[in-house]
């Protein structure tokens, strides 16, 4: 990276912790640690909403998903928005008029205790976890930037996250993210803009995009119905509402981004705007890789965007298996592009035979060379058994790093950042919440001082930074960042969501049946996940229902039997 | 230590209502879906 890229990485980065920390300089008691003394209007309610979700995963991962599976992952948020609406006519008042500081304290106060450490565990569980594949994907952009060791980035990377929150809190969090957001939506319209502009220049963006079509790769809508497709309409907008229900609604790192909010209207606002916002930047964000492609389809792609773990091959005795992929790669790539010359062409003459022919022709030497891909990635293996394999999360990164300009690239790689501390921030800010409120101060209840319960809520963050490094140093084996953080969420707010919606509308119900229930259903929802019984979409909506039905069942069968009607 | 607070109920700054709020938010996405499908089909 050239030295005024690093000038931009560093001033943007210091510019924005230091606004962060001026701002939090204040914080002298917990609700101001962990809830930003409720105090927050609704634009920055609903930015720290957007940001929170947005982590660097979404900047690295989407633009690889796109341009590996196209852009209809942008489906997975058709459920948001009506995910929103229930949001703010159910839960914002709930939580606000109980003045809660977590979303589990709730459920002791309509289950039990107990059915408030299962839930609240349920989520440390899944959070913890997530945070530490969240801390992965800047730690990859370090690697690359240093050309060290991801293990040594991971810790780094870590380390800063941990000071930043420990030191900031959530005002920190929830001010530098307004920052943030102007910044990432600002250096993704250039980066968009850049790409267009590099395509050839007798290509236009509509030709280009025609290309991307052709291929597969604008496939926003799919509109058939089957529980094994991971991404369609229906799954979308059913499992994904589940999901984000789950996620906005029982997840702290986000409920405690609304209960920040200075009054139910503020955080209903918020949670608007990310309503109205989400679909559309998401599929900005997607339409990015699918550019990606296009341009590609141009120009030279690499055989394997991952530069560390390709120089380690090419620095083995493997190094002349490699040449000769590579050089097979080469050559089917000159045959790729006349077909893609020949499609242009074919389009703008609107010749459908010719088009047919093209696209044909055009798709068999994509399949060649996903083939050599293949090859390669064996390669890899009998290398290094180790070896991560998978590069979709480097396909965007070593665009930006060898195609855009000197300045333009320190601006997204501080991006890249800034989203992975805003999302790392409030993950570990929720975890911090979850384990002092939920289970320190409801296990040994006793006076403290502000400044005691402030010194504890800070030490338990860097205990759960501590743990979300040890997770990112093995979130290389995951696969695809994006998806997997995901899926993991779906393999719990199935169930944690059933609760909350079984206290909010099955009043007869009682601890002892939802506790059951959710002990059966989260069992049963993670061996749905193992034996691969339906798309991990599904498992949202599954492990609401049963939960819900379970718990009226036990409830009526079993525990209410003997209790005297109200 | 937690501090009693009264929430502060507010009618919806716009539009009125909170109900034309959410139908706002709802035909968005209606809109939003349409569009993307007829994306994919102009591309396909």
């Amino acid at each position: 990276m050239a030295t005024i890229d690093w000038i931009v990485l560093v001033v943007t980065l210091f510019i924005i912790v230091a606004y962060g920390m001026w701002k939090s300089r204040n914080t002298k008691n917990i609700e101001g640690y962990l809830l930003a003394d409720r105090r927050l209007p609704w634009y920055h309610v609903g930015l720290s909403v957007m940001a929170t979700q947005a982590s660097a995963i979404t900047f690295l991962s989407a633009p690889g998903q796109a341009y590996t599976d196209g852009v209809r992952f942008v489906q997975f948020y058709f459920g948001l928005p009506l995910a929103m609406i229930v949001l703010c006519v159910t839960f914002i008042p709930i939580f606000q008029k109980l003045n809660v500081y977590t979303a589990y304290e709730y459920l002791e106060k309509r289950f039990d205790h107990r059915t408030r450490l299962f839930t609240a565990f349920l989520f440390l569980l899944q959070r913890g976890i997530s945070t530490g594949i969240t801390i992965y994907a800047p730690a990859i952009v370090l690697s690359t930037l240093l050309d060290i060791p991801v293990v040594y980035t991971s810790i780094m990377m870590s380390l800063l996250v941990i000071f930043y929150t420990v030191y900031g809190g959530t005002k920190a969090v929830s001010y530098t993210q307004l920052l943030q957001m102007i910044i990432i939506f600002s250096g993704l319209f250039l980066a968009a803009g850049l790409i267009i502009a590099m395509l050839p220049k007798e290509v236009g963006l509509i030709d280009a995009l025609k290309v991307a079509g052709k291929m597969g790769k604008l496939n926003a809508i799919d509109t058939t119905f089957d529980l094994n497709n991971r991404y369609n309409i229906w799954s979308g907008i059913i499992g994904g509402f589940f999901l984000q229900l789950s996620y906005f609604g029982t997840d702290q790192s986000q409920v405690g981004r609304y209960l920040t909010g200075k009054s139910i209207a503020q955080s209903r606002l918020g949670l608007v705007m990310n309503g109205l916002v989400k679909i559309p930047m998401q599929f900005f964000i997607l339409m990015i890789g699918a550019l990606v492609f296009t341009f590609y389809q141009f120009q030279k792609a690499p055989l394997f965007f991952n530069e560390v773990e390709i120089g380690r091959l090419a620095a083995s005795d493997k190094a002349k298996e490699l040449g000769t992929l590579q050089h097979r790669y080469d050559a089917l790539q000159n045959e790729k592009q006349l077909h893609v010359t020949s499609l242009v062409y074919a389009e703008r003459k609107q010749d459908a035979t010719a088009i047919e022919g093209a696209k044909t022709s055009l798709l068999r030497s994509q399949q060649d060379m996903d083939s050599v891909r293949a090859d390669l990635k064996v390669l890899m293996q009998q290398n290094n058994v180790l070896a991560e394999t998978n590069d979709g999360n480097y396909i965007f990164l070593y665009f930006v790093m060898h195609y855009l300009p000197r300045g333009v690239v320190g601006l997204l790689i501080a991006i890249i950042f800034l989203a992975a501390m805003g999302s790392t921030a409030s993950g570990l800010n929720s975890l911090a919440s979850t384990t002092v409120v939920d289970f320190y101060k409801r296990l040994r209840p006793r006076e403290r001082t502000e400044r005691k319960e402030l010194s504890i809520s800070r030490g338990v963050t860097v205990v759960w930074g501590v743990f979300c490094m040890v997770v990112a140093l093995y979130a290389g084996r995951m696969g695809n960042l994006i998806e997997a953080v995901n899926i993991l969420g779906s393999l719990f707010y199935g169930t944690i969501l059933g609760v909350f919606l079984v206290a909010f509308y099955m009043k007869r119900v009682k601890g002892n049946a939802v506790l059951v229930a959710a002990v059966i259903t989260e069992l049963f929802v993670v061996l749905a996940w193992w034996m691969d019984w339906s798309a991990f979409l599904w498992l949202n909506l599954i492990g609401c229902v049963i939960l819900m039905l379970l718990a009226w069942l036990l409830e009526t069968l079993i525990f209410g039997r003997n209790r005297p009607a109200p | 230590m937690k501090h009693a607070r009264e929430p502060i109920e507010e009618p919806s700054p716009i539009l009125g209502s909170w109900r034309n709020v959410y139908l706002l938010v709802a035909i968005t996405l209606v809109v939003v879906i349409l569009l993307l499908y007829l994306f994919t089909l102009y591309f396909q």
